[in-house]
């Protein structure tokens, strides 16, 4: 009866050190996927962050824009170049992936359209966005914040609203799943063709 | 109890105690990754802040275009700040000590950014040196804290720490101020 006693005791610990370490190692590499993801997921969107705020820096005029179709034209100087460029931001559609959130004993999809920013410079595609944009939208403001329609309104144009997300590639999200990025860009150009 | 079955117990413990350890360092990334993404959207509110801030003329004195050829038309230091001239935020020196607080919505959950701003002369050699004199370059330093106001339930998970941010920027008065 001992002996038995005692391997039926060996034999269940055995199970439950096994069992422990195989949730131990699941949540381990769950949690270095999506931390790995995350991090490269910040630095697109630090990236493309970058790219749009050098594109905004030297803007003299918005050409045109349209929100439902994710456009926006602009007149700028690029650098330290003597001439103006037109840049246009097109919102490109991508992939869509499925993400399984979890709260709780109950687990749901979302579904989300991802979107590649295209970036034109005079025309021709020059950069822009990783495929991996959840929402996008750039508006022009007057000096009072509101929003202009378009067309001739956009002559009063002195700041520049920008807003992203960028979802990251690993749908098994427990923390973070986006990375979002909001500000109203005052191009010094945009300010100085009032004071003209 | 055989003396087997007290280590299987003793084994038992350890591991528990090992599988907890992981589930807390689990834990602590996860918060970290949270507390990066606060850290990104203060950062969203400073820019925001300094573009602002950024976008107004040198001095009130250098306003309309108006070129200045001596640093005593500049606003001294002791003048800084929202009330001091009658054209409240029209030059960058109007912002010292200004305090804005800005919501961002993200995941149903409201931050609130507490923002203050301090405008300083900085010296022409050094723009990092703070300058008790006039001189042609003022920065401006945006300071944003996660407010207080904050979902609580949010910052009651250990590891998640209140964050400041403060990024600074140097603006030159250019060709409205023509003197050494």
């Amino acid at each position: 009866m001992h002996i038995i006693w005692e391997n039926l005791t060996a034999m269940l610990l055995l199970l439950g050190i096994t069992a422990t370490l195989l949730v131990i190692n699941a949540n381990n590499q769950q949690t270095l996927a999506e931390s790995t993801a995350y991090y490269l997921l910040r630095n697109d969107g630090i990236a493309f962050m970058d790219l749009i705020k050098r594109d905004l820096k030297g803007a003299t005029e918005v050409n045109s824009y349209s929100a439902a179709s994710g456009t926006f034209r602009f007149e700028t100087f690029i650098g330290n170049e003597t001439t103006a460029s037109t840049v246009e931001y097109k919102r490109k559609s991508a992939d869509q992936v499925d993400y399984i959130h979890e709260e709780g004993d109950s687990t749901w999809v979302e579904t989300v359209q991802l979107y590649q920013i295209e970036r034109y410079v005079n025309g021709s595609l020059w950069g822009g966005s990783p495929s991996s944009v959840a929402d996008f939208e750039m508006k022009a403001l007057n000096e009072q914040n509101d929003t202009l329609q378009g067309g001739d309104d956009l002559g009063n144009c002195r700041k520049i609203f920008v807003y992203f997300e960028m979802a990251s590639p690993h749908v098994d999200i427990k923390a973070v799943d986006r990375m979002r990025w909001e500000t109203t860009y005052v191009p010094p150009s945009l300010s100085e063709t009032a004071i003209l | 109890m055989g003396q087997q079955t007290l280590y299987a117990i003793i084994a038992m413990m350890i591991m528990s105690l090992f599988a907890m350890q992981q589930q807390r360092q689990a834990l602590r990334v996860q918060m970290d990754m949270i507390d990066q993404e606060i850290n990104t959207i203060a950062s969203s509110v400073a820019t925001e802040r300094l573009e602002e801030i950024g976008s107004k003329t040198f001095d009130n004195a250098t306003t309309n275009g108006i070129i200045i050829t001596s640093s005593s038309a500049l606003t001294p230091t002791s003048e800084f700040g929202v009330s001091m001239d009658a054209d409240s935020n029209d030059d960058l020196d109007d912002f010292d000590g200004s305090e804005v607080t800005v919501v961002r919505t993200i995941g149903g959950f409201d931050l609130v950014f507490s923002t203050s701003a301090t405008v300083e002369y900085v010296t022409a050699g050094n723009l990092d040196q703070v300058s008790t004199s006039k001189t042609k370059y003022k920065m401006v330093t945006v300071t944003v804290t996660v407010s207080d106001e904050l979902d609580e339930s949010l910052y009651s998970v250990e590891g998640l720490m209140r964050k400041t941010i403060t990024m600074s920027q140097t603006y030159a008065c250019n060709s409205a101020c023509q003197f050494m």
